[in-house]
């Protein structure tokens, strides 16, 4: 057999192999890549104070919200800091935090496309309501429910 | 027994007698009736407390949240609220029941329509301060943010207002109530009373939710 007649049967054994190849990356080319799913990601950090009557009281780690807390309500002029929780979640994800009568719940829903961006969340207070909000980066809230003859305060400031 | 046991076992009965008592409404032949369980019955005093609690709570907020109408809020009986089913306020009037609206009170409420306790009751004062008031007839209220937005643009002053579309909007109202799901109780939002300061939602529990609680840990 020449050295001619070999490389034709090589040749035509290649071919067939070069076809499917190009076949496999056409397809490859017009199939749309996959979307990488974009976690989002956004950070709760909660304080819980008590709220009593009594001789005016601001505990020291709670200088930021002083003037806040000192205006909420005339009767209540005590305030402690019982702790503080930083909660990081993912889209969807929930984490809790214990009060003293339940647990709070707090829910990611992922961001807003609004052009302020906005974290949405859902809060549920124990055994009583349910609120979705949308909070800008650094925006704050305090959730305020009445325990027998205190308060029990939630402020929660809204990160990225 | 647990204070909040203790509370779960007075009757309904007795507990409408209280607030029968505790809005002013208790006939005068009843009188004895109410001071007498009050005298023997320590749940009845418990959930008295609580009802004399709530009561000087919301006044105290509906004071402090209203200054400019301090007087006016002053004089009012927190009875005059009581015993209603409380509505949704046509658009048309919604500014109607004060002679004044207000400028400065961003003061919103979602307040249970049936079942109302004590404290939803006086709810109904501090909302019909700003003269908005929701309210469904089902036991749980649910306001999609559409409707809350569309509601909310004739008070002045609410955080709930639509959202703005400038740049620094979010500095001036960094927060938005989308929606509010209410299973007893009831809500009331202050936006801040600054710029960067706090949005405040005061979260309400009727007798009911009180008692199931579960205590006070």
């Amino acid at each position: 057999m020449s050295a001619m007649m070999c490389k034709k049967q090589l040749v035509r054994a290649l071919v067939p192999a070069v076809l499917l190849l190009a076949a496999v990356a056409e397809v490859a080319a017009q199939t749309p890549p996959v979307p990488t799913q974009v976690v989002e990601r956004a950070s709760f950090e909660v304080r819980v104070i008590e709220a009593t009557k009594g001789a005016p009281m601001v505990d020291p780690k709670l200088a930021d919200l002083e003037r806040e807390l000192r205006s909420l309500h005339r009767d209540y002029a005590r305030f402690a800091l019982l702790k503080t929780d930083t909660q990081s979640l993912t889209t969807g994800a929930r984490g809790a935090v214990r009060l003293p009568n339940g647990d709070l719940i707090i829910q990611f829903l992922g961001l807003s496309a609004d052009k302020v961006q906005r974290v949405r969340h859902r809060v549920e207070m124990p055994g009583m309501n349910a609120t979705v909000r949308a909070v800008a980066p650094g925006g704050r809230t305090l959730d305020v429910l009445q325990l027998g003859d205190r308060l029990v305060i939630v402020a929660t400031t809204v990160k990225r | 027994m647990s204070d909040t046991r203790t509370k779960m076992t007075l009757p309904d009965a007795d507990f409408e007698l209280l607030m029968l008592h505790a809005d002013g409404e208790l006939p005068a032949d009843r009188l004895a009736q109410v001071q007498q369980l009050l005298a023997e019955s320590r749940a009845a005093q418990a959930v008295w407390q609580d009802m004399q609690l709530g009561r000087e709570l919301l006044r105290g907020i509906a004071l402090e949240a209203a200054a400019p109408a301090q007087a006016k809020l002053a004089r009012t009986d927190l009875s005059l609220v009581a015993g209603q089913i409380m509505r949704k306020l046509p658009d048309d009037q919604a500014l109607h029941p004060v002679a004044e609206p207000p400028t400065d009170l961003g003061l919103i409420a979602w307040i249970q329509g049936l079942g109302l306790g004590k404290v939803g009751f006086a709810m109904g004062l501090a909302a019909a301060a700003v003269a908005f008031m929701v309210a469904r007839a089902g036991p749980v209220v649910d306001a999609p943010a559409a409707d809350v937005q569309t509601e909310i643009a004739a008070v002045p002053g609410t955080n709930l207002a639509p959202p703005c579309q400038g740049d620094g909007c979010a500095d001036e109202n960094p927060v938005f109530i989308e929606e509010m799901d209410i299973e007893s109780g009831g809500v009331m939002v202050h936006p801040p009373r600054e710029q960067g300061g706090s949005t405040i939602i005061w979260h309400f529990q009727d007798n009911s939710a009180t008692q199931g609680a579960g205590g006070e840990g």
